[in-house]
């Protein structure tokens, strides 16, 4: 009753601009029901504090409302706060951008750096970047979120679609890039210089590189939203567009922003290769942040220039992180279902620039919502003039997860459906007719050591994930424990995140070739270097979360109890965090298996640095002048078989054990 | 009804605990608190919603420190968390998911200094008292919540403390499961045999506090302050006088005192910006 009653109160508040004075209409309203529910309790009450009680009452929704006005600041107003204030992003970018021109001075790099002669355009080439990448996120939310509900939400179409993700997801994104660049190019004209083809194929490696992250965020927010919240809305008749709009879209809000992270952290990582784009005979390269780094170091070995690049694109990704991301992710916080109580590790932030936008931008919100509330309502009195009624059908058993010979048979159907599919399309890229696959293979008879290439490659991510694993337990269990130094490392954790693979490589050689020699231990050295880079931070972003998921109340019992460092690790940090570390390795071997496909073989400074494995071979064969695409679909499939079968194995086993190592609400 | 020995068993003087809030400047949990407790005394802490209880139990156990004044254990400053001082008891049980019940009650022996080749009989004997006998290999998601809080009352116990701190133990449970428990940790409490007999609980039950405590200490809403510390002297067994109009004069007359200072209307959390 008390909870009606509140609800109610909530609603009337709903209408108010809570910065405005609240009309005295209002005020009475309140006061009437307030005092109806407590008679003679209260003492005469403030006008401040009515509004305060009322808004706790409405506070008690049953779920996280989009525009969240119940938690927004009572009166009084919050002081104006000014348009720019010296905050770390200021601080961090003008130290990167003084150590740069001091160190630029000091070398005599400036002039380096502009015999580069595109040095010149880079800003255009910041804003064509920046461009790419919003419609590549613009098609990945298009995409993404559908998919993520459908599978979330029906069963049966899951049982195709989720196999099809993860196949998807294991397939490298540069697998894409030459049946990208065929179907675009061949099918988009270039018109004065702009070049279509070439710009929607970046387009969509960036978002092979974005989709999979956010599509299953989606869907397992989805299938994580309490029974009871569904049930309720059920029960209430909420259906359609208001189902939609009431429950599941605030109910994904927050793992949604957190896919998005990893999506856009993974768009810059292979930036390089999607705008510079190395098909076919020539290299393709489109005016872009990337394209420059590359042409710098390989056009050009122009070390000082490719600096200046990356000093800039880190900037910008350290910006964007700053002001979109954090904000965002600390606004999607109210949307959270279950908050924890997590005194010790609390995060804070002034409300952002991007979240007043959001807020201000809520009138282009409401008239979507309103155009398809209408959309909801037509169709649904059309299905009803046909007959065709939605019901709710209550659940009469538990749905059983199939069994593991059908979904093993799922999966090798939809796994032969892609890679048919992808042997056309690398036939048609390489205007290579499809030969018979008898015949490929006996013609190149190297495709007999694809297995020892998968093992080659297969040990030296198990090499870069051993070194990973433990830097990055020792510094998550460091940083979490001190504000100070979370503060130092967070920023440069998220540049380290994102920085392209591509760019680092030849540094890494290069520096690696001077201590160790030429030989090819050093390009395995760097190799298993630059593995790191797209291991780690998987790692790294995952331990951290987990540990800052341990509920505040047992922290406090094992140091009531006296539970003090060997043992408090041992019993309660490691098995608490052995869930993040879990989904933090499944993220890190797809990423490692990503990366080392451009890991393993280079060309600079025409000399060829190569080492056995799968990344090699693929790279090679496609460099090669007269590519066969069954060669390539054969690679691309044994990478995507050792990344399912791994998967399988392993970490799927693993994360079910990981499910009782989690805990409660 | 207890007599009461020269040093108390706990005693807090003058005690303040601000907060640094990066949004409010500096928030005053609780505020110029002094009482003590004495050997085999059952005290509740009762208060509205963010009054500062659970500070106040945190400071008692040696998890939080006071800002200002300080914080006794017989007559000794609490340094720090000390399992055999004083153990406590979590309203979200706070038990280890991948622990058996056994393991879990072990876990609080393993912060002592109980030989290894002893704690097999001490966890059994605390296993047996709370009946958890069948239990003993479950997993906590195998247990309902009743059985949950026994598992953390037992591994409270198994530490053998002289103190027994209680944050809300029962304010997760259903009724009947809280009726029983309560009735268990009163038995507890008058118990010969096991060490600890010193109770402190909170709660924001006014009934609860009456049936179990020897005193209630009422906090004011935030910042806290005592704004009643009242003996109950109703007989015990209390499940024996539950009907008793001097029982219910008792809770009438804390409800009364709490609304006239401001009632327990929750307030809201502040915004943790």
């Amino acid at each position: 009753m008390a909870a009606a009653e509140g609800n109610a109160s909530g609603e009337l508040l709903k209408n108010v601009d809570l910065a405005e004075p609240v009309p005295d209409e209002l005020m009475k309203k309140i006061r009437h029901r307030h005092a109806k529910k407590h008679v003679g309790r209260q003492k005469k009450s403030k006008k401040g504090e009515v509004l305060k009680v009322a808004m706790t009452a409405g506070g008690t929704q049953m779920w996280p409302s989009v525009k969240v006005p119940a938690e927004s600041k009572p009166s009084p107003p919050p002081p104006m706060q000014p348009l720019i204030r010296f905050g770390t992003l200021e601080k961090v970018l003008l130290i990167i951008a003084a150590a740069t021109f001091i160190s630029f001075s000091y070398f005599g790099w400036w002039g380096r750096a502009f015999e580069n002669p595109e040095t010149a355009s880079l800003p255009y080439y910041v804003l064509r970047t920046l461009a790419r990448m919003l419609a590549a996120y613009a098609l990945v939310i298009a995409f993404s979120v559908p998919y993520g509900i459908i599978a979330g939400l029906y069963r049966r179409p899951r049982q195709i679609m989720l196999p099809l993700l993860d196949i998807m997801q294991s397939v490298p994104v540069l697998g894409y890039l030459p049946a990208a660049v065929f179907l675009f190019t061949s099918a988009l004209p270039n018109f004065q210089g702009f070049e279509l083809g070439y710009e929607v194929a970046a387009i969509f490696l960036i978002f092979t590189g974005m989709a999979w992250s956010v599509a299953f965020s989606v869907m397992s927010a989805v299938r994580n939203i309490p029974n009871d919240l569904r049930e309720a809305s059920n029960a209430f008749g909420i259906r359609g567009w208001l189902y939609l709009r009431r429950l599941v879209l605030p109910c994904i809000v927050p793992s949604f922003i957190t896919g998005s992270i990893l999506a856009w952290g993974g768009g810059w990582y292979f930036l390089v290769a999607a705008e510079l784009i190395t098909y076919g005979a020539t290299p393709h390269s489109l005016p872009g942040i990337g394209a420059y780094l590359g042409n710098a170091i390989f056009k050009y070995n122009n070390v000082p220039s490719s600096l200046l690049g990356l000093v800039i694109l880190i900037s910008v990704i350290f910006t964007i992180n700053r002001t979109v991301w954090r904000p965002l992710s600390a606004y999607a916080k109210k949307f959270r279902l279950q908050t924890m109580d997590t005194q010790i590790f609390t995060e804070t932030s002034e409300p952002a620039f991007i979240v007043k936008l959001l807020e201000k931008a809520g009138f282009i919100w409401d008239s979507i919502d309103a155009a398809l509330k209408r959309a909801s309502r037509l169709s649904a009195s059309a299905m009803r003039s046909l007959h065709l009624q939605i019901r709710y059908v209550p659940k009469r058993r538990r749905h059983l997860p199939l069994p593991w010979y059908k979904s093993g048979i799922i999966y090798v159907l939809m796994f032969g459906a892609v890679m048919l599919l992808t042997a056309h399309f690398f036939s048609a890229a390489l205007v290579q007719p499809l030969s018979d696959l008898m015949h490929s293979m006996s013609s190149h008879p190297e495709i007999i050591n694809l297995p020892y290439f998968a093992l080659r490659s297969m040990l030296r991510i198990g090499i870069a994930y051993a070194i990973a694993l433990c830097w990055t337990l020792a510094a998550a269990i460091l940083i979490t424990r001190s504000r100070f130094l979370s503060k130092i490392f967070f920023p440069l954790f998220d540049i380290g995140q994102s920085t392209p693979a591509l760019a680092l490589f030849p540094f890494m050689v290069l520096v690696v070739i001077r201590f160790f020699g030429s030989g090819e231990l050093s390009v395995e050295i760097a190799s298993i270097l630059l593995l790191l880079t797209g291991t780690q931070w998987y790692l790294l972003f995952n331990i951290i979360g987990a540990i800052r998921q341990i509920p505040g109340d047992v922290l406090e019992a094992s140091r009531a109890f006296g539970l003090r460092n060997w043992k408090f690790y041992r019993s309660v940090l490691l098995p608490a965090i052995f869930p993040g570390i879990v989904v933090g390795s499944i993220q890190a071997w797809g990423g490692a298996w990503n990366a080392s496909i451009v890991s393993e073989y280079l060309m600079f400074e025409g000399h060829v640095y190569s080492i056995p494995g799968l990344g090699s071979f693929l790279t090679s064969t496609v460099n090669s002048p007269n590519p066969d695409p069954w060669i390539i679909t054969l690679t691309v499939g044994m990478m995507t078989l050792a990344i399912l079968i791994m998967n399988g194995l392993i970490w799927r086993p693993l994360f079910a054990i990981a499910e009782h190592y989690k805990f409660e609400g | 009804m207890k007599s009461a020995p020269k040093i108390p068993e706990l005693e807090l003087k003058h005690v303040f605990r601000e907060y640094a809030d990066p949004a409010k400047g500096k928030v005053t949990a609780i505020s110029d608190i002094s009482f003590h407790i004495n050997e085999h005394e059952f005290v509740c802490i009762v208060g509205p919603s963010g009054c500062g209880k659970s500070t106040l139990l945190r400071i008692l156990g040696g998890l939080d420190m006071p800002s200002r004044g300080s914080a006794y254990f017989r007559g000794k400053p609490i340094p720090g968390p000390d399992p055999k001082m004083g153990a406590m008891i979590f309203q979200t049980f706070a038990l280890l998911p991948w622990l058996t019940v056994y393991e879990n009650i072990e876990l609080g022996l393993q912060g002592t200094d109980v030989p290894k080749h002893r704690r097999p009989d001490i966890i059994k004997k605390y296993v047996h008292l709370m009946d958890l006998d069948d239990f003993v290999d479950s997993h906590p998601y195998e247990l309902s919540g009743g059985m949950k809080q026994r598992v953390g009352i037992a591994r409270a116990l198994a530490v053998e403390p002289h103190v027994l701190l209680m944050d809300e133990p029962f304010s997760s449970l259903d009724a009947m499961t809280a009726e029983t428990l309560r009735n268990d940790v009163l038995e507890i409490w008058n118990d010969p045999k096991t060490k600890t007999n010193t109770f402190v609980m909170i709660t924001h039950l006014i009934d609860e506090a009456v049936f179990m405590a020897d005193r209630v200490i009422v906090l004011s809403k935030r910042p806290g302050t005592i704004i009643a510390d009242v003996p109950i002297d109703l007989p015990r067994p209390r499940s024996d006088h539950v009907r008793d109009p001097e029982f219910f004069e008792m809770c009438d007359m804390l409800k009364r005192l709490i609304s006239y200072h401001g009632g327990f209307e929750v307030q809201p959390e502040p915004t943790k910006k």
